[in-house]
C-alpha cells in the first residue's frame, strides 16, 4: 500500500514527532508508515486523516499488488 | 496485550539483574574457578537470574506503547518460535548433538535471545517488509 504520509505532512508544515503527538504514537511508528515499512491499522489510519484534514483514501492508496 | 506488561522502568531492572547474573560467574571464577565451576547450586542460581532478567526485560513496557511496538512484538515472538522449531527438528534428524535441546536453559536463552534481537531491529526500523 502507498501512502502520501510525507507529502501532507511536508505541505502542513508538521512534524514527524508532532504528527505522532497527535495521534498518539512513537516517532518510529510515523517514520515506517512513511517508509510503507508498516500498514497502520483503521483507527491510526483514520485518525493519522483526521490530523491532517483529508480522507483516509487521499491518504493511503491501494496498488495492484494488494489485490492478490 | 499492553495491560499485562510490566511498566518500563522494569526493562533496567531486568537487564540489570542479567548483567549481574551474566557477569558474576566470569569475575568469580576469574578470581577462583574452581569453587565457582565446583559448584552446580551457583552456576543454576546464575542461569535463573538470567533468564528471569531477560524475562522481566521482554515483559516490559516501551517508552511509549503503540500498536506498532505491538506489531513488532508479535513478529519477534513468531521469529522466536519459528527458530525453536526449526532448531528441535534438526535437532531430532541428528543434524546438531542434542545438547542444546536438552538444556532448557539454552533452549531458553535462545529464544529470548531471538526475540530481543528480532524485537529491536523492527523497532529500530532497520528490518524491511510489512
Amino acid at each position: 500500500m502507498e501512502n502520501k504520509l510525507k507529502q501532507f505532512r511536508d505541505e502542513q508544515h508538521i512534524t514527524q514527532e508532532q504528527l505522532a503527538t497527535l495521534v498518539g504514537v512513537s516517532r518510529q511508528s510515523i517514520i515506517s508508515i512513511e517508509k510503507s515499512q508498516y500498514v497502520p491499522t483503521t483507527i491510526l489510519a483514520l485518525k493519522l486523516a483526521q490530523v491532517l484534514k483529508l480522507s483516509v483514501e487521499e491518504l493511503f492508496i491501494l496498488e495492484k499488488g494488494d489485490w492478490k | 496485550m499492553r495491560s499485562t506488561l510490566l511498566p518500563h522502568k522494569y526493562k533496567f531492572f531486568g537487564l540489570a539483574l542479567f548483567l549481574v547474573a551474566f557477569s558474576a560467574p566470569i569475575i568469580i571464577g576469574f578470581f577462583n574457578a574452581q569453587s565457582w565451576e565446583a559448584t552446580s547450586s551457583r552456576r543454576l542460581a546464575a542461569h535463573a537470574m538470567m533468564l528471569i532478567g531477560l524475562f522481566v526485560m521482554i515483559l516490559a513496557k516501551e517508552k511509549v506503547e503503540d500498536e506498532f511496538v505491538d506489531h513488532c512484538r508479535l513478529r519477534a515472538f513468531r521469529a522466536a518460535l519459528f527458530a525453536s522449531i526449526i532448531y528441535f527438528l534438526m535437532d531430532v534428524l541428528g543434524t546438531f548433538s542434542g545438547n542444546l535441546v536438552h538444556s532448557s536453559f539454552g533452549l531458553l536463552m535462545m529464544q529470548i535471545g531471538i526475540y530481543v534481537v528480532v524485537f529491536h531491529i523492527g523497532k529500530s526500523g532497520l528490518a524491511h517488509g510489512k
